[in-house]
């Protein structure tokens, strides 16, 4: 059964903020100029990455809204846990690398 | 000597026990989109309870964690489990931001699915609340080296008489 529009712009905006937050994190620490930003800008870079993130997603979550894609069930849970994995193993993966 | 105030201490086990509610109400929506006839507006109510819990959680972490964790930092680095903050800290506090999402976008795909989720088609729903818990367990388990690392480290300094 093909999902509602709401559900399948919610998961797909997930995935890109997922992919987003995995991403800032190695930008952020290879990349001193951005931690500084979002320090300066929020008052502390953790702080700053969260509203970012929820910020992207909301974006995200309107244009993918705006498209009427309609997903079925099966890659609505494919896009879910393709968001979490790729999330954990990009910063599980870059700390483990950088205590080695 | 070095004072912890009562409102630290409970700040930072709320942040805790909010998880743990969290948890528990992760795992009652499993449950309840499991049986064939699902209660919907038991589901509904518990991921908005999700949803707020959650955000309680980040909120009371970051009170801690901005304002209070650096003295902790500080002495995991110096002591023998440095890895506790290097990598168990680090991947807690981003990976955390998963669950957020998550647990945002929940009862808004809760409300969607309504009839679906009524005649038992909780597909996604169960999905997305596995990876809230499973998370939500990554994160108890890094919690808990976190934990160790920073008693480690005071241990150290305690027998070095610092």
């Amino acid at each position: 059964m093909r999902n509602n529009h709401l559900v399948s712009a919610l998961i797909l905006a997930f995935f890109v903020a997922s992919l987003y937050s995995a991403v800032l994190v190695v930008v952020k620490e290879e990349y001193k100029p951005v931690y500084n930003a979002l320090k300066t800008a929020f008052g502390h870079h953790w702080i700053g990455h969260g509203v970012t993130t929820l910020i992207v997603f909301a974006i995200f979550a309107f244009i993918f809204r705006a498209t009427n894609l309609k997903l079925n069930d099966d890659e609505v849970v494919w896009i879910l846990w393709a968001g979490v994995l790729l999330n954990f193993i990009i910063i599980a993966g870059y700390f483990a690398i950088h205590l080695a | 000597m070095q004072e912890v105030s009562a409102g630290l201490l409970i700040g930072s086990a709320i942040h805790a026990f909010l998880g743990l509610l969290a948890i528990i109400a992760a795992v009652w929506i499993l449950a309840e989109v499991r049986r064939e006839d699902p209660d919907y507006d038991l589901v509904y109510k518990l991921s908005v309870s999700l949803a707020i819990l959650v955000w309680l959680s980040w909120i009371t972490a970051g009170w801690y964690y901005v304002l209070h964790y650096g003295v902790d930092k500080a002495v995991i680095k110096a002591g023998p489990m440095p890895y506790a903050h290097a990598f168990g800290m680090e991947v807690k506090e981003h990976i955390f931001y998963t669950g957020l999402l998550l647990a945002t976008a929940l009862p808004l795909m809760v409300s969607s699915l309504k009839e679906r989720i009524k005649i038992g088609e909780g597909k996604i729903v169960f999905h997305t609340v596995l990876a809230i818990l499973l998370g939500g367990i990554v994160l108890d388990a890094l919690a808990g080296l976190i934990s160790l690392g920073a008693k480690a480290g005071w241990m150290a300094k305690a027998i070095a008489g610092g």
